[in-house]
């Protein structure tokens, strides 16, 4: 069941998370690929990645894996983006696509899963695998 | 305590009452965004840089050239301050306080800082909504004269709320702009619908088309400085943005 959260949920989370995205890197030069940005929400009955995909055309250019732990993301770009300027050694580098692989905070039921693709923007909504029973207060 | 934030200002600059900008990075880094498209389109230039001691030990390097990260551009009416590096959380409180005694010596006449707030359901929005908050009854009817909300009730956070508060003890008027956004992906169409606001606020024409139609280059470039934004956006209590103070009426 799909239960909206607060506000001020949603932005602990991602705060939680913000560290260790700071000491990720945001490229990988020999696979050519950019890291996307991403956030994760832990919510009561599933897991919400959305994953910000600028220069992707539209969703026939975003292949998704899902297994119970692991998300992979893998977009296209519509067009090379190039630092023709850069550094020493990443001297004229292109990427022409995004990649990711979210571990993922709980397991989940990849046959669940749905996503929606709008405005460059990702939404993958996983539902967690775990099950609630009820319990009668005695 | 001795100031550990300095303005140096170019040689040969003449600065008197100005309106100043400011676009630090923040939610969406909606102020940085508006700001390197202000300074292209008003074909702005560097009038100083600002330096610390308790900023992270960075140059950054443009064409070949050593720069500071963080600069005020200008030309003899508008001021504009913004930085390439998130501004860590323990420097917001001198440079709030730096700044502001930087406006009054210059006689600012109006300070407008430009900024997200964050909206969960963004993604559906296409045109974002702007919102504004001001430090006095005069600052408050600049935004009314000009059909812009304002936020009547909630908390504010980070350094605009800092330089509203440190502007009103100068006496000098400041409002902050505050457009639906993105909390942690750069978000251009944010930024363009701050600058359509500040186009009525200071009765100018900037183009917002060239930054639409460069926004998937600007989310992609903008990519770092958003994830060392969002390191330093906990610590100065962004989520306080989103609760209802208690005094509520």
């Amino acid at each position: 069941m799909w239960r909206r959260r607060k506000l001020s949920d949603w932005i602990d989370d991602f705060f939680e998370q913000a560290f260790s995205e700071l000491m990720s890197p945001s490229w990988d030069a020999v696979g050519k690929c950019l890291v996307p940005l991403i956030n994760i929400e832990d919510k009561e009955d599933e897991i919400v990645v959305t994953v910000d995909l600028p220069c992707v055309e539209s969703k026939e250019d975003i292949d998704l894996n899902v297994t119970e732990d692991n998300l992979e993301i893998i977009a296209k770009m519509r067009e090379a983006i190039k630092w023709e300027r850069w550094g020493t050694s990443q001297r004229q580098f292109e990427f022409k696509a995004f990649r990711r692989l979210v571990r993922l905070p709980e397991k989940v039921n990849p046959e669940g899963s749905r996503a929606m693709f709008r405005n460059g923007i990702l939404k993958v909504s996983l539902p967690k695998v775990r099950r609630r029973f009820a319990i009668k207060v005695q | 305590m001795p100031k550990e934030i300095k303005i140096v200002e170019k040689e040969g600059i003449k600065i008197d009452s100005p309106i100043i900008i400011e676009g630090f990075p923040d939610i969406g880094l909606v102020g940085t965004i508006a700001s390197l498209h202000l300074i292209d389109q008003l074909g702005l230039n560097e009038m100083a840089y600002i330096e610390s001691s308790i900023f992270p030990p960075v140059m950054v390097l443009h064409k070949g050239i050593l720069t500071e990260p963080v600069r005020i551009f200008g030309d003899k009416n508008i001021l504009l301050v913004t930085s390439e590096i998130a501004i860590p959380p323990n420097a917001i409180y001198d440079l709030a306080d730096t700044l502001s005694n930087w406006f009054k010596e210059k006689r600012a006449k109006l300070v407008i800082s430009l900024t997200g707030i964050p909206v969960q359901e963004r993604m559906e929005i296409d045109t974002p909504m702007v919102f504004g908050v001001g430090n006095s009854e005069d600052a408050l009817s600049i935004l009314k004269k000009n059909d812009i909300e304002t936020m009547e009730e909630g908390f504010i956070a980070g350094i605009y709320a800092l330089l509203l508060k440190d502007c009103l003890r100068r006496n000098i008027p400041a409002i902050a702009i505050l457009a639906q956004s993105f909390l942690n992906y750069p978000d251009p169409g944010a930024a363009a619908s701050a600058i359509s606001s500040l186009n009525k606020i200071l009765k100018i024409d900037v183009d917002v088309k060239p930054l639409l139609e460069r926004a998937d280059e600007i989310r992609v470039k903008a990519r770092d400085l958003m994830k060392q934004t969002q390191g330093s956006m906990g610590a100065m209590r962004k989520p306080l943005e989103t609760e209802i103070p208690m005094m509520y009426h």
